[in-house]
């Protein structure tokens, strides 16, 4: 029970971050960085793959309620989630899913956390640009994509710095 | 029956992803703006105190540039006035002549608005107690920024005129006939498009570019912005980049203008015949896909109105 309201104090405080700080960035129109994602992201690694899915799809239905985005975050933020797994034992290794815990730079190694960080949010930066600007052009995509991507990974590796030494056990 | 259940429980993952995503693509595709203005006034509710706040404090800031930007608007229309005196002092001294007013103005604060997204609304501190309703033009004096789609009884949203989906209207170049749409491209919060300008038409950079008289919703001559750069596509029509005279980013107090006449206005058109006239809501807004299609003899505005039936 505690363990869930950290969780959701953590959630309802990137919520608030993105909603009020992030979705007011725009650097030249094409960086849109989403943070929301990090609480997906660094979710412990033995979160079972229902409740995974489920927190996916929740966190993305509140942003969309908060920006009035209809689905398009939920599409994404639940395909994410659904990549998870897979993307972990690519980048972290099976082993580390037994052991639990959260997937940050202090556990897994700041190299290996950042390729697994960068490659989560390309994942959902992809879908996500590609969806939202279904008529335009294939380039511009591609460079909100490579460049909000960047932006994000850089924010969201400074934001997880508090959780490195947590030794949270689900 | 207990392989079928085994099987189920090895790709219960990917069912349930299916499920899950299905139900979102379902939303993402069957949402038109009401819904989503909808979704954005109820999360409003939500946050609007927050915003409220936000916009209280960062006001304060921004006091010193709004008394100037007031001074400069009282010196203009205190100039217009007393040209209009000098003009109509015998017209005006008749009782029979009716006033001619077709716009109502009213001042709101803007509490909310983006300009990240592809589909950016506004929201400001006025609603349906207040006298507004949708499909009322928010315009600042820089020009048009949005119009109102949805209300709840303290609160509206506007789709701004940076929402590449919902946001069309009619423009021009000032003293020239020649109408065309504008549209966002969701590339800079500072340019718009007109586009389907005749080639006949000539125009400069720097020319400015204003609001039309076959707009349902903006009162026409409202600046919009200035050319930046065209080109001719097709070796048929302009397709022009305007820089926008207001900055999304900074707009603080808009005016909701109400178009007095627009009912009248629209049952009249309706009448000739054209069926698509008077059936939807959103004269301003048509679906992508018919951009090309939109004409540029004024019906550009009316045709968008089928928009509830082609999503």
């Amino acid at each position: 029970m505690i363990r869930f309201l950290e969780y959701a104090a953590i959630f309802a405080l990137l919520l608030i971050l993105q909603e009020f700080v992030f979705d007011n960035i725009s650097l030249g129109g094409v960086v849109n960085p989403y943070i929301y994602i990090m609480f997906i992201i660094l979710l412990p690694l033995d979160t079972p793959g229902w409740l995974l899915l489920m927190l996916g799809f929740g966190s993305g239905a509140a942003v969309d309620f908060m920006s009035g985005t209809a689905g398009l975050q939920t599409i994404a933020a639940t395909w994410l989630a659904f990549v998870r797994p897979t993307v972990v034992g690519l980048f972290l290794g099976k082993d580390l899913v037994y052991e639990g815990g959260l997937p940050t730079a202090g556990r897994v190694g700041v190299g290996k956390f950042i390729r697994y960080l960068a490659v989560m949010v390309l994942l959902f930066n992809i879908p996500f640009f590609i969806l939202e600007d279904l008529s335009g052009s294939a380039w511009i995509i591609t460079v909100r994509i490579v460049l909000s991507t960047i932006f994000s990974v850089g924010i969201i590796y400074f934001l997880h710095l508090p959780f490195v030494n947590t030794q949270l056990k689900v | 029956m207990l392989k079928l259940l085994l099987f189920l429980k090895r790709i219960h993952y990917v069912l349930l992803f299916i499920a899950l995503e299905a139900i979102a693509i379902s939303v993402f595709l069957h949402s038109n703006v009401y819904q989503k203005a909808r979704i954005a006034g109820a999360s409003n509710r939500l946050v609007s105190g927050i915003y409220d706040k936000v916009a209280d404090v960062s006001g304060y800031f921004g006091l010193r540039t709004e008394n100037e930007r007031l001074v400069e608007e009282l010196a203009r229309l205190k100039t217009q006035m007393s040209a209009h005196l000098h003009a109509d002092t015998v017209l005006s001294l008749l009782d029979s002549v009716p006033t001619l007013q077709y716009y109502q103005y009213q001042a709101a604060r803007v509490i909310r608005n983006s300009i990240s997204k592809r589909e950016n609304y506004i929201t400001i501190d006025r609603g349906s107690l207040d006298g507004i309703e949708p499909e009322m033009a928010l315009i600042t004096d820089d020009g048009i920024v949005g119009y109102v789609v949805h209300c709840s009884d303290h609160f509206s949203v506007a789709v701004s005129i940076l929402n590449a989906r919902e946001f069309r209207t009619s423009g021009c170049i000032k003293g020239s006939d020649f109408a065309g749409s504008i549209y966002w491209d969701g590339l800079s919060h500072r340019e718009v498009v007109l586009d389907e300008i005749p080639k006949y038409a000539d125009m400069e950079v720097g020319d400015t570019v204003v609001t039309t008289y076959y707009s349902y919703i903006f009162p026409p001559n409202q600046p919009i912005g200035t050319v930046e750069s065209f080109e001719i596509v097709n070796g048929t029509f302009y397709k022009v980049r305007v820089k926008l005279f207001a900055d999304l980013a900074r707009i603080r107090y808009v005016y909701a203008v109400r178009y007095l006449e627009q009912e009248e206005r629209r049952a009249l058109e309706s009448t000739v015949g054209n069926a698509e006239i008077g059936s939807g809501n959103v004269p301003a807004a048509a679906p992508p896909v018919r951009r090309p299609a939109a004409d540029t003899s004024g019906a550009g505005d009316m045709t968008t109105e089928t928009e509830g039936g082609q999503q």
